[in-house]
């Protein structure tokens, strides 16, 4: 049966990671337009978007943008899993538990 | 990218958005062809920019319906065990496939979409509250048109596992969000609710584009000025297509738009044969 608790939590996650990760992206995306070309459009990575973003590269901030909406679902498993535990849910914590695995198994492919 | 390009992208997303709104599906459909056919890009980069904007426009949609209580939350993660799997190993095929190979399965995902919007079977069943194996995944939610609150249970959950292992599949494979499968595999053969299942395929579609599109995101696959001109292009045309959905989805509409997903899978299939 459905939990307020959980969904307010979950909608809330989703809402703040998704406006913060598009406005990310529009700004990077208007700054990238003013300068076009100034840096080659491949995705950076962590490091190297943050390392971008100091040096006043615009790309950094678009692909900040991406992988906080990347990272936004993954933070709604993260609340849910949090939430299942403090209910005493422990199959739905291994359920979730079990989400994350995958992801974390496409993080260490993706990162190779 | 120059500023013309970046402007006609922009345009396509939003219009991807809109549509996707307004019949219920994710933008990849639509973004996928886009890319491809009108602006040249390689199946690979395309498929990795819808993934993004397939999360963009997912998570805008999955606020409002988990805030609405539609959302069976407990069902989406279960399943999401199996959609994030089967992203995770389409991801990793399509990274190693030839453009051709994906042209041609995109074009016949593009059939099966158009006789999915002519046919949109429904089954209105739904079975009592109770647990389902090992695990209680009863819901229920208020059906604000009908003024009364809904509770279903939900029944054979290893097929709907093993249907929703295919979807996410398909969703790292080509990009695109899978609800065309897991809607109504939860809907008729899961007993649950039409719009309930609705709204949990659209939660579902976030963490399964997500697995699939960190494996894009490696591999470069993800081009960072690209994936947002679309994501933010969708969200844009999505948000306009909520409010106008209820006021122009109508048979017609619904049959033109198959028609036109027909058309772009023959363009699909013959851009796999190398004729475009």
């Amino acid at each position: 049966m459905p939990t307020p608790a959980l969904n307010r939590r979950i909608s809330f996650v989703l809402l703040s990671g998704m406006v913060l990760s598009l406005s990310l992206m529009a700004v990077g995306l208007a700054l990238y337009a003013l300068n076009p070309g100034a840096s080659k459009d491949v995705a950076l990575g962590p490091i190297e978007a943050i390392r971008a973003l100091m040096s006043g590269d615009p790309l950094g901030l678009v692909d900040l943008g991406i992988m906080l909406l990347i990272a936004t679902p993954l933070a709604r498993l993260i609340v849910a899993l949090w939430q299942f535990a403090r209910g005493r849910e422990w199959k739905m914590v291994v359920v979730a538990v079990l989400v994350l695995g995958v992801v974390a198994v496409a993080v260490l492919l993706g990162g190779r | 990218m120059d500023a013309v390009a970046a402007l006609g992208i922009l345009g396509f997303s939003v219009l991807a958005g809109l549509i996707g709104a307004i019949f219920g599906l994710g933008g990849g459909i639509i973004i996928i062809p886009s890319l491809t056919l009108l602006f040249g890009y390689p199946m690979q980069l395309a498929i990795g920019a819808s993934l993004i904007a397939v999360i963009a426009s997912s998570t805008g949609a999955a606020t409002h319906y988990v805030d609405q209580g539609l959302t069976n939350i407990r069902l989406a993660m279960v399943l999401e065990v199996a959609t994030t799997l089967g992203a995770v190993i389409g991801a990793l095929i399509a990274v190693y496939l030839n453009q051709a190979v994906l042209a041609f399965a995109f074009a016949l995902i593009l059939i099966y979409a158009a006789y999915y919007m002519l046919t949109k079977p429904e089954s209105v069943c739904t079975y009592p509250p109770g647990p389902c194996g090992p695990l209680d995944l009863s819901c229920s939610y208020v059906d604000k048109a009908e003024g009364k609150e809904i509770e279903y249970g939900v029944k054979q959950l290893g097929k709907g596992m093993a249907a929703s292992a295919g979807a996410g599949g398909i969703s790292g494979l080509l990009g695109v969000g899978g609800g065309i499968i897991k809607v109504p595999v939860m809907n008729l053969w899961m007993g649950v609710p039409m719009r309930a299942a609705c709204a949990t395929s659209n939660f579902m579609i976030g963490v399964t584009a997500l697995a699939g599109a960190i494996v894009h995101y490696g591999y470069g696959d993800v081009v960072p000025v690209l994936a947002a001109v679309v994501a933010v292009g969708v969200f844009a045309g999505a948000s306009i297509g909520t409010r106008l959905a209820d006021r122009l989805c109508g048979p017609n509409l619904k049959k033109t738009f198959a028609v036109i997903l027909g058309f772009v899978s023959l363009l699909m299939l013959l851009k796999a044969v190398g004729l475009m």
